[in-house]
């Protein structure tokens, strides 16, 4: 064969080989957060909550973005929304969002077309649809839970939090499996509410955090800014999280009456983001970026063996050996092209992290119980806190009250 | 030529890189599907089938005991969510199963048992009150002193267990348990259970 035919062959063969390797990325449907919050408005019991508009104002950046983002990050839209609408008290918009991405967290993805074109070279993790880490996965248990009981479903809320906590024990690393201790205390404290005082006392020990068999009320405060998801490593395929820039961990104050109680924290999602250990994808992003510097690593020397061809068939052109120079210059065409594909294959390989984020958790979550027998001052708590006083209005949640607040950082 | 080729050929190259797809993308139209079947979704939770494979199963079982084919009268009983409880995971609303159930064996005792509607408890009251007052007459059955007593109430829990194994795969084991409370004596006169277990593995990209 001579060499322009090689040439030809090689230019015929590589493309191909490309191709094949070349995955496409997934497209998205629509999403679904309108039609989400227009059932959760639709099927709601009229006068347990205020809302006025089918589609609230506050929602409506979450709308824009679901629009573009589609059904790819429609679980991260409902987490960012439901914690928005829990914000206004709408927590049955609440409610449907975080069951919804319950539901779809469930589903096992299985020969999916987006999850196997994210382990791809070509294809950037994010193209598969988010579902989240498992403190994202374990707080979806727990908003649904809370918004499960503001709805006076105890039973629903025993499951949400147990849910939740399951998520915890993908933790790759066995030291911190079903470490989210808050989660298996307001299982507890469902229980407790619904009545079911044996199997509840079980989940407090477990959890660590005892209570009065005759408290009645619960309040929770969230404060500080959520983990921070990054790409590091020279391709950013490595997840890692780090603590948002924040103020420190305040401690606060509750007032009733004339009693005042100190909450206790009972969650750190920064350490529960942190311990979660390695993932199963990160050997397949660690191959990507191996992929990408190897392919790199040929383009760079089929360059200069193209280049080193074309001084020498130069050479062999001026010594008047036009038959080698001829050869030489096929082969360094050769090389060129492999150096143009392999460069090509590098460039398109995409081995960042996913890194999309729930951006609006908080990092803290306080909580303490206590026994009110009557209520006085309107059914009102106080707290005060380092930065922020406010006024706190529990909601009656079976035989119990909860009062659940958000610190704005 | 060879210029014409190359250029060919980055350009298949190129498309077929960017090319993308869409699942169901011009939609799906609505269609009826058999509730008795396998879901398409794929999940380790309760589906419509396991709900009806269940309580048909509880009907048979209630209906075949023999201490409800020996009563002298058709027993009261009360089939709601309230004693039903969720002791797991799977998330599912209680009253659709103690509703097919109560529908089931409503159909099935041909008035052998008797259901007390106590989830209508307000509306009876209600009624009871104005035929009293006088602002509607009588009706034409009968009026009693008090609505009825419960002779037997079901009570029930989900109970699940998760495993995780090292190879990707999630199972999760139901544990669906029915009873029958003698609401007087105290004691359950029947018990039956229903148990399924599901696995799977999600995709790499998700454990």
């Amino acid at each position: 064969m001579n060499y322009a035919k090689q040439v030809t062959t090689v230019a015929v063969i590589l493309p191909v080989l490309l191709l094949s390797a070349c995955s496409s990325t997934t497209k998205t449907q629509p999403g679904v957060l309108s039609n989400l919050i227009l059932e959760a408005n639709n099927s709601h019991v009229a006068g347990q909550t205020d809302t006025k508009e089918p589609l609230p104002e506050y929602l409506s950046p979450y709308l824009v973005e679901n629009q573009k983002s589609g059904l790819r990050d429609q679980v991260l839209m409902n987490m960012k929304a439901g914690i928005a609408s829990l914000q206004q008290g709408d927590y049955h918009i609440t409610r449907r969002l975080m069951e919804d991405a319950y539901t779809r967290i469930e589903t096992l993805y299985a020969n999916n077309d987006a999850a196997k074109a994210a382990r791809t070279n070509y294809v950037e993790e994010a193209n598969k649809d988010f579902k989240g880490e498992p403190y994202e996965r374990a707080m979806v248990g727990y908003y649904l839970g809370l918004a499960d009981m503001l709805s006076g479903d105890l039973q629903s809320a025993k499951t949400s939090f147990g849910w939740g906590e399951y998520q915890d024990t993908m933790s790759a690393s066995e030291n911190f499996q079903s470490d989210m201790s808050s989660l298996i205390f307001l299982r507890g404290w469902a229980k407790h509410c619904a009545g079911e005082q044996e199997s509840a006392r079980a989940d407090f020990t477990a959890s660590g955090v005892n209570i009065d068999a005759s408290d009645n009320v619960l309040v929770l405060i969230e404060s500080g800014n959520a983990p921070v998801k990054y790409a590091a490593g020279e391709h950013g395929e490595k997840l890692k999280f780090k603590a948002a820039d924040e103020v420190q961990n305040e401690t606060w104050e509750l007032v009733y009456g004339n009693t005042s109680f100190e909450p206790i924290q009972i969650e750190d999602l920064v350490f529960q983001a942190s311990t979660r250990g390695g993932r199963p994808i990160d050997a397949i992003l660690a191959g990507k970026a191996k992929f990408k510097d190897t392919t790199k690593s040929v383009a760079n020397g089929a360059l200069v063996g193209a280049l080193a061809a074309s001084t020498y068939s130069q050479s062999q052109a001026y010594s008047g050996d036009y038959n080698s120079s001829y050869n030489a210059s096929m082969v360094g065409a050769a090389l060129g092209l492999v150096s143009l594909f392999a460069n090509v294959m590098s460039e398109n390989t995409v081995p960042k992290a996913d890194t999309r984020q729930w951006g609006n958790l908080p990092r803290f979550i306080h909580g303490k119980t206590f026994q009110v027998n009557d209520w006085q001052n309107a059914n009102q708590i106080t707290l005060l806190g380092n930065s922020t006083n406010a006024e706190l209005y529990p909601m009656p949640t079976g035989k119990c009250y909860l009062a659940w607040h958000r610190v704005d950082s | 030529m060879d210029k014409f080729l190359f250029t060919f050929i980055c350009m298949v190259t190129l498309l077929g890189c960017a090319s993308t797809k869409t699942p169901n993308a011009s939609g799906i139209e609505t269609k009826y599907v058999d509730p008795t079947l396998e879901s398409r979704s794929s999940g380790v939770g309760l589906e419509s089938n396991d709900v009806i494979n269940m309580t048909d199963s509880m009907v048979r079982s209630i209906l075949n005991d023999p201490i409800f084919v020996n009563l002298k009268s058709p027993p009261r009983i009360l089939v709601d969510e309230t004693g039903f409880t969720l002791d797991g995971n799977t998330r599912i609303n209680r009253k659709l199963i103690t509703t097919k159930l109560r529908n089931g064996l409503s159909r099935a005792a041909m008035g052998r048992m008797v259901f007390v509607a106590r989830y209508a408890q307000q509306a009876i009251m209600a009624e009871r009150d104005i035929k009293r007052t006088g602002m509607v007459d009588r009706g034409t059955i009968r009026q009693t002193e008090a609505t009825a007593g419960v002779d037997f109430k079901l009570v029930g829990s989900i109970l699940t267990t998760d495993e995780r194994h090292s190879n990707g795969l999630t199972s999760r084991y139901h544990f669906i348990n029915f009873e029958l409370i003698d609401m007087e004596l105290g004691v359950t006169v029947w018990a039956d259970a229903y148990e399924l277990k599901k696995t799977g593995a999600d995709d790499v990209v998700y454990r």
